[in-house]
């Protein structure tokens, strides 16, 4: 029975005392471990080890050549003195708790915002998923560079996925990689028992999982003739699917899982740690995955489905990488109108999370160094404050390594205490980021602290107290100290308190880039809360409705479903009006299609005309408050059978019908020519900060696609009440019918701004500890300046001078240091700010309205704190101070 | 006195003496939690033989290896004929002084 550490254990045993202390040790384990068991006995032998390692620090420390018996003998002497140094500092911390608390608080902050935020950085971005080499994964886009500059299509020009045919080339032709595949996403409701959900359902082709290198945990993945047209209907369940719907039993294999009403054999169950999702927004993994092909989508040229994946062996990809595999996507139809991308998975599933965590690390960073400076400058106070007291020690016969053993063990319990209190914080802290941060991050939940990390900090804290504990003892040269002091006293208190003001006037600095960066992060938010989405959110609640194509075949039984619904939900008391679309605003869902204006066709090499497309119930423009401008909206009559109508945006009419006069005009969309019956206003879709961007609505009943819609509902009680009846008129009609995403449209809007309430949070917290921070520091470098001026002022007030001259004097003393510190700031500010100019909508960077507050709101902390310290020695009874000499 | 020993060297002194042929560092400290009812850290143990090995009150020979301690030999002690002078004279010293104390009582005082 080996102890807990017993191989590094025994390599601090001296060689020659080695062998039998080992055994003993072992020995004693063994029977502990025996008769109290393994707990009792591990804490036995580490308490052990601990009391041993004193014995031995003690011993270096005292110069006796690291104990001449490994655990023992040499130490007790060492101890004896060690112990004393550790009991004295211990007695100096309860002498002054204020400069301790500070200390130990400061560096906490410091260290905890560090290691949150460090340890986010580090799992997100640093760290690859958990693939074999997955750092020769790549995704792989198929590009359309005429796209670029589109006003519609320009954001997808290069990201556009896959088709299966062309994925078919692409794996036939290509010479580049090791293997490629493609993925893609579908919400498929799984039914049996329990209520039914909606689930993550992956397409896979039969590639994927060899390509990344993942074993099933049972059962196997799909082979190479279970893909495309025709594909057997089997799946492999992720681990919680498995757990949680099927109680993870073992003989799961062979049974089956209804998805959207069709039975899929389970041939495999994916490992825990399986980690992947779908690049575009919206996905954070996948429940269950099923061969591309096997949900009877379509699998022609057109339907780009599928995300690109490759591995690639060769480090770094040359662009012949992409220029084979944009030639084998172009095929003959399109030649040179077709190209791809390829670039690294892992800077791709970071691409949006990356600038705004940069960001956050780097305000982490500011305050880090601030709480250092802010350290540096409480010790070397307090080092001032002590020449008495060292003077005396050393005319006592201390000697100067003496002396810096004990600055030394005291920099150190400091040190060890602030790590401690920043571990708790930042404990505290990776859970707050990650809860808080919005889904488009995707942060993975359940982050613990990594020991490289933690490792990093408590060197960073313990190095800080030391280096600044330490630095007053490079005053202390070789020879007479006790005189040195004395003779160097003025010197070094005039030179001490310069360096002290300097490194306060760094913390205001430090502060004002912080103050500047969270002011227009803030400015920035506020002026996108400000901007109007084109329709009114407050009282409306949206769902999502699926219908399974089995149960429900055709479009009129949709339709009728659709239809009922909408009649239920308006009888329930406090909603006021029913609707539905294919998309909500803000929603993250819809798309756009293509159409030809009758009369204008453009000849079939040019591009055509691109709008957003949206198929809404009748009542929609009404239920959202999207004001009509012109013509007609739906009603009931738009259905089967009747002339088709679409209604355009403001935007749409005003770039292809300039004139203004589109309604009556008629446009051409899957072979079929909508009349323009109606004209209504713009509406922000997917973000707040861009232009409107043209749209079309067509009748939901006149829609070739009728098997989801988004059901809204305006009510006139708080929308979140409703929930309950909504559910149940549901399933009145359909028990078998998942109703997801219920939930208040406002939140759709929340969420669109939330990276940016997100990231101006944090930096106004950073902002707010880092001014607290300075604060702290001017007010507890000041009070100590002025306790040893204590005599001076007291003879000057029993002198008659005026306390309130004297407080004017003092903080007058501090300005120049914090003024400076703001000025240089300032300067720093002004250029770096630069880098936030991505994150910032409708502020300039330089915005003076920003620094002008910063400036102040520093300016008054720094001068309140120098005047409070000044307040409180001007008001000590003078003839108190002068006996007190 | 230059063969005085402080508390925890006596109780080892003592432990080895108990122990005859079978005083390590395991054994001393079970000896001494057993009798003296005190708990001894290993380091404190080690400090203490070394010690008195250095001061020859001890010497020591080392065992032949067993399983049980992962294949490692012991370092066994034995009293010198000075170890046991050592401890008489301490025990002789701690008698006189508590020849004629009177303590109060113990409860009284508390």
């Amino acid at each position: 029975m080996r102890p807990p550490l017993e191989r590094w254990v025994t390599r601090c045993i001296a060689p020659a005392d080695r062998e039998y202390i080992a055994g003993d040790l072992r020995e004693e384990y063994a029977v502990r471990r025996r008769s109290d068991g393994r707990a009792a006995a591990g804490r036995w032998y580490l308490a052990e080890i601990a009391a041993a390692l004193r014995h031995r620090v003690g011993a270096a420390l005292a110069g006796s050549g690291g104990g001449r018996v490994g655990l023992g003998p040499r130490g007790a002497r060492g101890a004896s003195t060690l112990g004393q140094d550790v009991r004295f500092a211990a007695r100096g911390l309860q002498r002054s708790p204020g400069h301790a608390a500070l200390v130990v608080g400061t560096l906490a902050v410091g260290i905890g915002a560090a290691t949150a935020v460090f340890t986010v950085v580090d799992r997100v971005l640093l760290r690859l998923p958990p693939f074999p080499r997955a750092e020769q994964l790549v995704a792989v886009w198929n590009t359309y560079p005429d796209w670029r500059g589109h006003e519609v299509l320009d954001p997808y020009w290069d990201r556009i996925p896959f088709s299966y045919p062309e994925y078919l080339d692409w794996r036939e032709g290509q010479k580049s990689f090791e293997s490629v595949a493609i993925y893609g996403w579908r919400q498929m409701t799984v039914s049996g028992s329990g209520t039914p959900v909606r689930l993550d359902v992956g397409l896979a082709s039969a590639t994927l999982f060899p390509l990344l290198g993942m074993e099933p945990a049972l059962g196997r993945t799909f082979a190479s003739n279970e893909e495309g047209v025709g594909a057997p209907r089997v799946a492999i369940l992720g681990h919680s699917v498995w757990r949680d719907r099927f109680g993870a039993r073992n003989d799961v294999l062979g049974s089956t899982i209804r998805l959207d009403g069709t039975a899929f054999t389970i041939i495999g169950v994916l490992p825990p740690r399986f980690r992947f999702r779908w690049i575009g927004a919206g996905n954070d993994g996948y429940d269950v995955w099923i061969p591309v092909g096997s949900d009877g989508d379509s699998l022609d040229r057109g339907s780009h489905g599928y995300e690109g994946i490759a591995r690639f062996a060769g480090g770094a990809i040359p662009p012949a990488v992409a220029e084979e595999t944009g030639r084998l996507l172009g095929g003959e139809g399109y030649p040179g109108r077709r190209g791809a991308r390829v670039v690294p998975r892992h800077d791709e599933e970071v691409r949006d999370t990356r600038g705004p965590l940069l960001l956050v690390f780097a305000a982490a960073g500011l305050l880090m160094t601030l709480a250092c400076v802010n350290v540096a400058a409480l010790f070397l106070g307090r080092i001032l404050a002590r020449r008495g007291e060292l003077a005396t020690r050393t005319a006592l016969g201390a000697g100067k390594w003496r002396i810096l053993r004990q600055l030394a063990v005291e920099a150190l319990v400091l040190g060890g205490l602030g790590v401690l209190g920043g571990l708790a914080l930042a404990r505290i802290g990776v859970g707050l980021l990650i809860a808080s941060a919005p889904a488009d991050l995707h942060l993975p939940a359940g982050v613990g602290l990594d020991p490289r990390v933690l490792g990093f900090s408590m060197a960073l804290g313990i190095l800080t107290s030391l280096v600044f504990g330490l630095a007053p003892g490079a005053l202390l040269r070789k020879g007479d100290l006790d005189g040195q002091l004395r003779r160097a006293s003025g010197r070094l208190l005039s030179g001490g308190r310069r360096f002290q003001r300097t490194l306060v006037g760094a913390q205001f600095a430090l502060s004002l880039m912080l103050l500047v960066g969270a002011g227009l992060l803030g400015r920035s938010l506020a002026a996108e809360l400000d901007i109007d989405p084109g329709f009114d959110a407050g009282t409306l609640l949206s769902f999502d409705v699926a219908l399974p194509p089995d149960a429900y075949a055709s479009n009129p039984a949709r339709s009728a479903f659709f239809a009922s619904l909408v009649e239920r939900l308006e009888a329930i008391p406090g909603v006021e009006t029913v609707s539905g679309a294919s998309a909500l605003p803000f929603s993250g869902q819809g798309g756009s299609s293509s159409f030809q204006i009758v009369g204008r066709e453009v000849p079939e090499s040019q591009k055509k005309p691109e709008a957003l497309r949206r198929t809404v119930l009748p009542g929609f423009f009404e239920t959202l408050g999207i004001p009509l401008l012109r013509g007609r909206t739906f009603v009931e009559s738009d259905r089967d059978g009747v002339a088709e109508a679409v209604v355009i945006s403001r935007t749409m009419e005003r770039r292809f019908w300039p004139d203004g006069d589109a309604l009556g005009a008629r446009i051409e969309r899957d072979r079929r020519t909508w009349e323009i019956v109606g004209v209504v206003d713009d509406v922000l879709v997917e973000d707040l900060v861009g232009e409107p961007k043209p749209t079309f609505y067509t009748p939901f009943h006149q829609a070739e696609r009728r098997e989801r819609l988004t059901l809204i509902v305006r009510t006139d009680v708080r929308p979140a009440r409703l929930a309950p009846q909504i559910r149940e008129t549901v399933w009145d009609i359909d028990g078998s019918l998942p109703v997801e995403n219920l939930r208040e449209v406002q939140a759709l809007l929340d969420e669109a701004t939330a990276p940016q309430r997100y990231r101006a949070m944090l930096l106004a917290l950073f902002a707010v500890l880092a001014t607290t921070l300075a604060a702290v520091g001017t007010f507890g470098v000041t009070s100590r300046t002025l306790v040893h001026r204590t005599r001076e002022m007291g003879i000057r007030v029993a002198l008659g001078a005026a306390p309130g001259r004297l407080i004017g004097q003092v903080v007058r003393g501090e300005a120049p240091a914090l003024f400076a510190g703001v000025a240089g700031g300032l300067g720093v500010a002004l250029v770096m700010s630069r880098a936030l100019d991505p994150f910032l909508y409708d502020v300039p960077h330089l915005d003076p309205f920003t620094y002008g507050v910063a400036i102040t709101l520093l300016g008054a902390t720094g001068l309140s704190a120098a005047l409070l310290a000044a307040r409180r020695v001007a008001r000590l009874d003078p003839a108190r101070v002068l006996r007190a000499d | 006195m230059d063969d005085a020993v402080n508390d925890v060297e006596y109780l080892v002194l003592l432990a080895v003496a108990r122990l005859d042929d079978d005083a390590y560092g395991v054994t001393i400290r079970e000896e001494i939690e057993r009798h003296a009812a005190r708990s001894v850290s290993v380091a404190a143990v080690y400090a203490a033989l070394a010690r008195l090995e250095e001061r020859r009150l001890l010497a020591h020979h080392l065992s032949s290896p067993t399983p049980e301690r992962g294949g490692r030999r012991k370092k066994v002690f034995r009293l010198t004929g000075a170890g046991a002078d050592a401890a008489r004279s301490t025990r002789d010293g701690l008698e006189c002084m508590w020849d004629g104390v009177e303590l109060p009582d113990a409860r009284r005082s508390a």
